[in-house]
């Protein structure tokens, strides 16, 4: 069975949904070649303004989150948009539009005034872009200048300036990138909706500090002595990402490209399961390089295969209607932990857990073998979250009474 | 036995634990060092604090690192086998914590004296684990050895490719830190047993062995016949004992590989275990009979000597052909002569690896004795109030963090002997 991999987002047809998002590895034409060659199906060019707004990049500007041996478990930068002339920009979509028809060439605009988003959404679309993307989102550099996330982090103005983007508008699809730092990430989606433009992208980096240097007490990055807030991506901000898509797709009709530490097929198999059309990544391409577009497309393909589906289409929102209010979630089910004894290598790490963060509900019989009390378990999972062996710990309905108190 | 680890690979090996609880690791160390506790340490970068969990258990934990089985032990254990197939590399993070650590050249508190002051006797790891956890405890301490360097055997015979001598003789000297230490005193012949007992609150005794036994038959004292406890001392002093070129280790011990390998790395051509059973009855570590095949030393099992070669100077072993019968005490099959039949080897030399006897001291004293050596009670006290004892003088030669675990427990308990009254007296 040959799957098809291509998918429509605001009626442009993407050979596939991997996408590069508005960062460094799309900045020049070059790399933006190399990437298609490799098979993204396409990219959305580093953000633009127009040019009286003056690019001022200070270095370094990223740093790295570590998880014990692990590198890179986030990662923070405070870049600015692209520093190249939009005449650059312009001529770069026009080279790729020629050189590669068929992958999808979005730009990212980033402007203060009406005048600023309605020259920039005309020259490029003139330029031959297929899709336009706003940042509404830029949580760090921008923000001070009445830019980037300010303008997210308000619906009204995330309308009326998606609105003005929309208007000038003639003939490609307008869609607005969302930043996850607002209380309700769906009001400003149902803004986007009212505007008019066709879709939105979610989410930009989540503003954060990601560390102090412990013998200057200088944040990072250190830039000459000084540092400042960032925005923060990679595989840590992920869950964040999808919980918004997944609210956004359930609260709007129009459709979500999503970005947010997609770093596996898997992740971009849940984004498309929690409702996204799109998908773009950046700091994995920044650790792995373009070539990681192999695995993607190939894990993608053949769990799409295994679930007998012809097209990633058919995954699109299909977790939505389990996702209910807390209040609706059933309470006639109690399960309890089971500890497969066979798989068991004794580190009673789940004893710790329980004793420790849980309701000491694991004993430990002979052998160190940990064994679970059905009585005192409430079922919370701990254990299997934390045990070091796939598959070890499995959450069963309980053997006795359903309801809590009758035990 | 530990490797020397990177900073990145220290993170990468301790980010492989998996925290146990009543950890495996632990529960197998004679020293029951914390080892999830140390590892927790070093994967945040708490080097101190990783060395003080380490020193708390033993105080030489860098020399144990080099030469614990460890593969017998914590990492023989280690859960991590069963869910990967390789076990987290605990003596190299510990080597890695104690490295650092000696290189913060950091001083440690020595806490108000109670008063009470306690003789040690024998400067191994046993007397030195006893003294430093004595000090700890505040109590005077007195250590009495008879040779001219504290660190005992471990020090003076483990192959220096194994443990280096400046890095045993610094953790030592460290670990020493407020106690009074007297070289060169052999308390029994430079100092009576009873101006100790009458002088001190309580005395520890880790003497050890007595030195390397002899081989009972003709031409034993012939030129070229070495005592392989002597041979290590010698070579590790940097003496480069001249040998020949065929040479011929006898015993199956650690002791014999020991000497065997050292053969070798001092320029014999051929180097040859003779054991009177076979590899499996074997009492050396597998690791230690691996890194002797590795070195090129060779092995003829099923001989028992019976006569050395030669005029004054070695040319041969002449040995009787064994086989294996019944199983004895110890559970291994006893070897047999094969009546009549013999098989002479050309030597240059022969090293005696037979293991080491008993010393005096037992009988000095006049205390009760086991099948091992010096009886003690759980505590470590022998059949004379006030007396303990510890190490290969009790255990009759095991590993060095069992000495190191046995001078310990001892000192904790003539802690308690001296806070409680002479209970027991």
């Amino acid at each position: 069975m040959v799957v098809d991999l291509s998918l429509e987002f605001c009626g442009v047809k993407y050979p596939n949904p991997f996408t590069l998002a508005a960062a460094p590895p799309t900045d020049n034409a070059e790399m933006v070649a190399r990437a298609f060659e490799a098979g993204w199906g396409g990219a959305v060019l580093k953000t633009t303004s127009v040019e009286s707004e003056e690019v001022s990049l200070v270095y370094p500007m990223m740093h790295g989150l570590d998880f014990e041996d692990k590198r890179l478990a986030a990662l923070e930068n405070i870049d600015l948009i692209s520093e190249h002339h939009i005449d650059v920009v312009e001529k770069n979509v026009r080279w790729l539009k020629k050189e590669y028809p068929g992958h999808v060439v979005a730009a990212s605009i980033m402007g203060k005034t009406k005048e600023d988003w309605q020259i920039l959404v005309r020259r490029l679309e003139d330029a031959g872009v297929d899709l336009i993307e706003c940042s509404f989102s830029c949580p760090h550099g921008m923000p001070e200048r009445g830019m980037g996330s300010t303008i997210g982090q308000d619906p009204e103005l995330t309308e009326r300036t998606a609105r003005w983007v929309k208007e000038a508008a003639r003939r490609v699809p307008v869609v607005i990138k969302l930043t996850p730092q607002i209380a309700d990430i769906t009001a400003a989606a149902r803004a986007v909706q009212r505007s008019g433009a066709d879709g939105v992208t979610a989410i930009n980096t989540v503003k954060s500090l990601i560390g102090i240097d412990l013998d200057s007490f200088v944040p990072y990055p250190n830039v000459s002595g000084y540092s400042t807030f960032g925005g923060l991506s990679g595989p840590a901000i992920k869950p964040v990402a999808l919980r918004c898509v997944a609210e956004i797709a359930r609260s709007v009709p129009i459709p979500v490209s999503a970005t947010g530490g997609i770093s596996t097929w898997q992740d971009a198999a849940e984004f498309l399961l929690a409702g996204a059309r799109n998908l773009q990544v950046c700091t994995a391409v920044m650790r792995y390089g373009f070539r990681i577009i192999d695995d993607f497309k190939e894990g993608l393909s053949y769990y799409l295969e295994s679930k007998g589906m012809s097209s990633v289409a058919e995954l699109v929102g299909r977790s939505l209607p389990y996702i209910v209010e807390h209040s609706q979630l059933p309470r006639n089910g109690r399960v309890v932990a089971r500890i497969d004894e066979e798989k068991c290598i004794r580190c009673d790490g789940c004893y710790l857990a329980c004793l420790d963060g849980g309701h000491q509900a694991i004993e430990l019989g002979p052998e160190r073998l940990a064994r679970v009390n059905s009585e005192r378990c409430f079922g919370c999972a701990m254990c299997r979250a934390m045990c070091p062996v796939p598959d070890c710990i499995h959450m069963v309905p309980h053997p006795g009474p359903a309801e809590f108190g009758q035990v | 036995m530990g490797q020397k680890l990177t900073k990145g690979q220290v993170v990468t090996a301790a980010a492989r634990c998996l925290f146990c609880y009543q950890a495996p690791c632990q529960q197998a160390c004679p020293a029951a060092v914390d080892v999830p506790g140390f590892i927790r340490r070093l994967k945040t970068g708490n080097w101190r604090g990783a060395a003080g969990v380490i020193r708390r258990a033993n105080v030489l934990g860098g020399i144990c690192a080099r030469v614990c089985p460890a593969n017998e032990l914590c990492e023989g254990a280690c859960s991590r086998v069963r869910l990967d197939g390789r076990a987290v590399a605990i003596a190299s993070l510990q080597q890695a914590a104690m490295d650092t650590w000696y290189s913060l050249n950091l001083t440690t508190p020595i806490p108000p004296l109670t008063g009470a002051r306690v003789a040690v006797v024998g400067a191994g790891p046993a007397g030195v684990a006893a003294a430093a956890e004595l000090v700890r405890l505040g109590h005077e301490v007195t250590l009495y050895e008879a040779g001219t360097d504290p660190g005992g055997t471990m020090i003076a015979c483990i192959p220096a490719s194994r443990l280096p001598l400046e890095v045993a003789r610094a953790e030592v000297e460290k670990a020493l830190a407020g106690v009074e230490v007297k070289l060169g005193v052999k308390v029994g012949r430079d100092i009576a047993w009873g101006k100790l007992q009458s002088e001190y609150a309580a005395i520890f005794i880790a003497t050890g062995l007595g030195g390397g036994q002899k081989l009972q038959v003709p031409g034993a004292d012939f030129e070229g016949v070495l005592v392989a406890e002597d041979f290590l001392a010698r070579a590790k002093k940097g003496e480069q004992p001249a040998l020949g070129q065929e040479v011929i280790v006898i015993g199956g011990g650690n002791t014999a590989m020991d000497a065997a390998q050292v053969a070798r790395q001092l320029g014999a051509a051929r180097v040859t275990v003779v054991y009177r059973r076979t590899v499996k009855q074997m009492p050396a570590w597998p690791v230690e009979y691996q890194n002797a095949l590795a070195a090129g030393v060779e092995f003829a099992w099923l001989l028992q000597p019976v006569a050395i070669l030669g005029e004054d100077r070695v040319t041969g072993l002449r040995c009787q052909r064994m086989r294996l019968g019944k199983a004895d005490a110890s559970g291994r099959q006893r070897p047999e002569p094969v009546k009549g039949a013999y098989l002479e080897l050309p030597a240059s030399n022969v090293i005696i690896a037979l293991g080491q006897q008993a010393g005096p001291v037992a009988a000095e004293l006049g205390l009760a004795t086991t099948g091992t050596g010096i009886a003690v009670d759980e505590r470590g006290m022998t059949s004379k109030a006030g007396i303990f004892a510890g190490g290969d003088v009790v255990n009759g030669g095991r590993t060095v963090v069992q000495a190191v675990a046995e001078g310990r427990q001892a000192a904790r308990s003539i802690h308690a002997y001296l806070g409680t009254g002479k209970e027991g007296a």
